[in-house]
């Protein structure tokens, strides 16, 4: 029975270390999310705190 | 833009990737980076939190600052602030973040007010540690102003960005330290009241440049003369007897780890060629 615990302890910590790693990837989507509100949020700076320069160029 | 996951070793791009082998990503700091003739700015995936859309954006325009700030002539060398880690140091420097919210957060006679007393206690801290104005600077311009900029581009208002500020100051003080971060706590304050006070300022501004002596020069009250009358409308005594208290604590502790590992026995391990010990040979 200790062995089982052991192993079902084991599993759950696999599982665990899978959802962390799957939760800690870059998705695609929610980066172009992030990127998407940089780009409005520069578009609409437009070059407004330092001259002629946006905060971001592409 | 990266926003780069080192562990998983999964990025994404704002703009398609280069031809050619990426960089080397940091996995723990953001930073700039060349990538097929561009320049990149780079972030941790950690430092970008899904559900604080606010925190998000402003670290996120932080870093596009940093992206054009050579570009900008605003690249300093590291500052060497750890005066900010003791008594004094830590007693000046909130009384001037408390003296900055109350300008932040107030106007007329009582903003001119604060700002005097503000700029008396940052000078007062200068007094007491010979180095500390050049250190101080520029880490101020270098990361103060990337700060600024996070919040000013991301306000959807003054009045926003100022709450931002004010925001930033008051977090300040729960921080356990204030070595290599101060300047994140004042930096949207100065700038937010330039943006008031000095309009242009941002033209005006060098990498040699001092925040404190812009808005000084942007005011017509000079520093308050009276620190002790001034200290006392930020219930400065408070703050010195809990700043006290924290730095009897520390010297304890300092103490201590002295007794175990310097003290206690030690091990020593030879030197096999001069140079730096942890440099693995080429």
């Amino acid at each position: 029975m200790q062995t089982r615990s052991n192993l079902n302890a084991l599993s759950l910590l696999l599982l665990l270390g899978a959802a962390t790693a799957a939760e800690a990837q870059v998705q695609p989507e929610l980066a172009k999310r992030y990127f998407e509100e940089a780009t409005k949020l520069c578009e609409r700076d437009a070059g407004r705190l330092w001259g002629c320069r946006s905060v971001v160029r592409w | 833009m990266v926003i780069v996951d080192q562990a998983t070793g999964t990025r994404a791009t704002s703009q398609p990737e280069p031809e050619g082998p990426p960089p080397r990503f940091g996995g723990l700091a953001d930073g700039p980076v060349s990538w097929g003739g561009l320049r990149w700015f780079s972030f941790p995936l950690y430092m970008l939190p899904e559900k604080d859309a606010d925190v998000r954006q402003q670290v996120m325009l932080h870093g596009l600052f940093h992206r054009i700030q050579p570009e900008l002539g605003l690249i300093t060398d590291d500052g060497f602030n750890e005066h900010l880690d003791t008594l004094e140091g830590r007693v000046w420097i909130q009384l001037e973040w408390r003296a900055l919210r109350r300008a932040v957060e107030s106007s007329g006679s009582d903003r001119a007010v604060a700002i005097a007393d503000a700029l008396a206690f940052r000078r007062e801290r200068r007094r007491l540690f010979p180095g500390a104005a050049d250190n101080e600077r520029r880490d101020e311009i270098r990361e103060g102003l990337a700060t600024y900029t996070g919040v000013a581009a991301w306000a959807n208002s003054p009045a926003d960005a100022a709450r931002a500020a004010a925001a930033a100051l008051a977090g300040g003080e729960s921080q356990p330290a204030f070595v290599g971060n101060f300047e994140a706590h004042s930096g949207p304050a100065y700038g937010v009241l330039l943006d008031d006070l000095l309009p242009g300022w941002r033209r005006q501004v060098r990498s040699t440049s001092d925040l404190g002596d812009m808005l000084a020069s942007a005011t017509n009250t000079p520093p308050t003369t009276d620190i002790a009358v001034a200290a006392a409308r930020y219930d400065a005594a408070t703050l010195r007897t809990t700043e006290e208290a924290r730095d009897r604590a520390q010297q304890v502790r300092v103490a201590e780890l002295h007794r175990r590992f310097v003290d206690g026995p030690v091990l020593t391990m030879p030197a096999q060629a001069a140079g730096p010990a942890t440099r693995p040979a080429a």
